[in-house]
């Protein structure tokens, strides 16, 4: 065991359950990566090239045990139809759901990952960050499943009434979602990056455990399936209250399971045995606002909490660091990281 | 219909998610000479209050919520034109909007049902609502509360410019300002001024009844 593993080599090794000198820390810094290197949203947002050089420059500045390349959730939905609008330093939202009436269903194509909306705007940018710093840290890219995508093809609030009024086609949306993010997730493994799916509009904040049981888990589950069967470790992240879920995440088949707003020791005694935590440094309270030595103190609190996890922990923060957090405190985390997280 | 069994039918069809039967009751206790009011606050308030106290303890979520509400604007559309501004006794005006540059509002659409279904006046600004347009329309309005929400760590910071505008104005000790959204918290309440956070919507209500409370205290 080196002193100083490179993120890759800690990665696998952590994969692999051999020895690692700390713990794995990645704080999820996605839009984030922009202005760590200097640059606003809308200067990589369909720059494939230029978003991966942009987090390969941030992954040189802190260190980070993963690139997370990710803009919004809305993205496969937008290579299906839906309209978005864009700003110059956030990134873009929903404007206009493609699935405005039920005739609309058809309207909904199935994209080509290297041709509709930005899609190929990640690939590119994995096959940047990796001919950057490719070597030493693996490049991730986050994507909505098909429970989040629905909800952006048909409007949140539209979308979730129909699991109870019209079970059908919330049914048929999620399927076409589905489709599209599987042969998404072919197109990120092909392109050198690991895929790492995001449910949050299926968090306990939204839908309960029975919906998650009949409209999120059974699309998610082959997508999950698919990453595993690729050899890479399915993570799957869920912002927001997730504790009526843990044992669906897991059974669903993700071997690492993302936490926001939740108890680790909770998630621990539920289902560590089954799985790795990730998490969960609050954003916006702690990062965001924060000092360095609050981030420092939480951070270590999630390591009393999880750090002893059968499964493993992942020293994260519990949703995306927000734009303009500032430097010191994502310097912080990692920092608190390597001097305390080594592993008893 | 008898009152009682009017009352109680819009209180089910409001947790049970009927929209149809909610209406037709509300029509049927007009057509009965009930008073609106009655059948409001008598009927579809203690409706909300049922599925405030299953959201919380996680019987319902985010659709069931949307759909009891449904419920309860289909009646209130029929029995809000018959009310009586005269013989209704002051319940307090909320105004309520999602900060600029964010659009997600779920959150504040659950919060104004779960307001409206306490019986509060609430005024709706919607989405991306301008730091400006909070303060006007409280003024216009005379509202008692000013209630924020944001999903967003990136809008946060317009929370605190409303409480400031509210000051270079010298009207913020008119208005009570609380706040709800995903990346919030009590100490970002704390640190921005304004009076209070509310975890999520049955939350919140208890909170605007609090703070309408002391009002009306330190007014006696």
């Amino acid at each position: 065991m080196s002193p100083e593993m490179t993120p890759k080599e800690r990665f696998l090794a952590f994969l692999q359950g051999q020895p690692v000198d700390r713990y794995l820390c990645v704080p999820l810094i996605l839009n984030h990566a922009n202005r760590a290197a200097g640059l606003k949203v809308s200067e990589t947002i369909t720059d494939g090239p230029a978003l991966g050089k942009a987090h390969a420059d941030c992954y040189r500045k802190f260190g980070q045990d993963m690139i997370t390349l990710f803009t919004d959730t809305s993205l496969l939905a937008e290579s299906m139809g839906t309209g978005l609008k864009y700003f110059d330093d956030e990134p873009p939202r929903v404007e206009e759901p493609i699935v405005q009436t039920l005739d609309d269903i058809a309207k909904v194509r199935r994209p080509d990952p290297h041709s509709d909306g930005r899609l190929p705007v990640f690939l590119e940018a994995i096959k940047s960050a990796n001919a950057e710093v490719g070597d030493e840290v693996f490049v991730a890219c986050c994507y909505a499943m098909p429970f989040t995508i629905a909800a952006a093809l048909m409007g949140t609030d539209v979308f979730v009434k129909s699991t109870r009024k019209n079970p059908a086609i919330a049914h048929r949306l999620l399927k076409l979602a589905m489709e599209a993010a599987l042969d998404y997730t072919d197109a990120i493994i092909a392109a050198g990056g690991v895929p790492v799916p995001v449910d949050p509009v299926a968090s306990c904040s939204v839908i309960g455990p029975k919906q998650y049981a009949e409209f999120a888990r059974p699309y998610t589950q082959p997508i999950l399936a698919k990453i595993a069967a690729a050899g890479l470790p399915p993570v799957l992240h869920i912002c927001g209250h997730s504790h009526l879920i843990w044992d669906q995440m897991v059974d669903g088949g993700a071997a690492v399971i993302s936490v926001d707003k939740v108890d680790l020791h909770d998630a621990s005694a539920s289902v560590g045995t089954r799985c790795c935590l990730m998490g969960n440094v609050p954003p916006a309270e702690v990062l965001l606002y924060g000092t360095p030595e609050i981030v420092a103190a939480r951070t270590l609190e999630g390591i009393r909490l999880a750090g002893q996890n059968p499964g493993g922990y992942i020293v994260a923060s519990g949703c995306e660091v927000p734009l303009g957090t500032p430097d010191e405190n994502i310097a912080a985390m990692l920092q608190t990281v390597r001097e305390y997280g080594k592993p008893a | 219909m008898e009152r009682g069994d009017v009352l109680a039918g819009l209180k089910d069809a409001v947790i049970q998610m009927d929209e149809d039967r909610a209406r037709a009751l509300a029509e049927a206790a007009l057509a009965a000479g009930m008073d609106a009011y009655d059948a409001i606050m008598n009927g579809l308030a203690p409706g909300m209050a049922v599925v405030s106290e299953m959201y919380d303890n996680e019987e319902y979520f985010v659709p069931e919520i949307l759909l009891c509400a449904d419920a309860m604007y289909a009646a209130l559309e029929v029995l809000r034109p018959h009310l009586n501004a005269a013989t209704m006794p002051h319940q307090g005006k909320v105004v309520i909007g999602v900060v600029a540059g964010d659009i997600h509002d779920i959150g504040k659409n659950i919060v104004r049902m779960m307001l409206e279904g306490a019986g509060l006046e609430v005024h709706d600004l919607g989405r991306d609502v301008p730091v400006r347009r909070f303060v006007d329309e409280a003024e216009r309005v005379g509202a008692d509360i000013i209630a924020m929400s944001t999903l967003m760590s990136t809008t946060m910071e317009n929370m605190r410019q409303v409480v400031q505008e509210l000051e270079r104005r010298g009207t913020r000790d008119r208005f009570k300002v609380i706040i709800g959204g995903g990346p919030l918290s009590t100490p970002f309440a704390d640190k921005i001024g304004a009076d209070a956070y509310g975890r999520d919507a049955a939350d919140a209500v208890r909170l605007v009844q609090r703070l309408l409370a002391k009002e009306a205290e330190n007014v006696a």
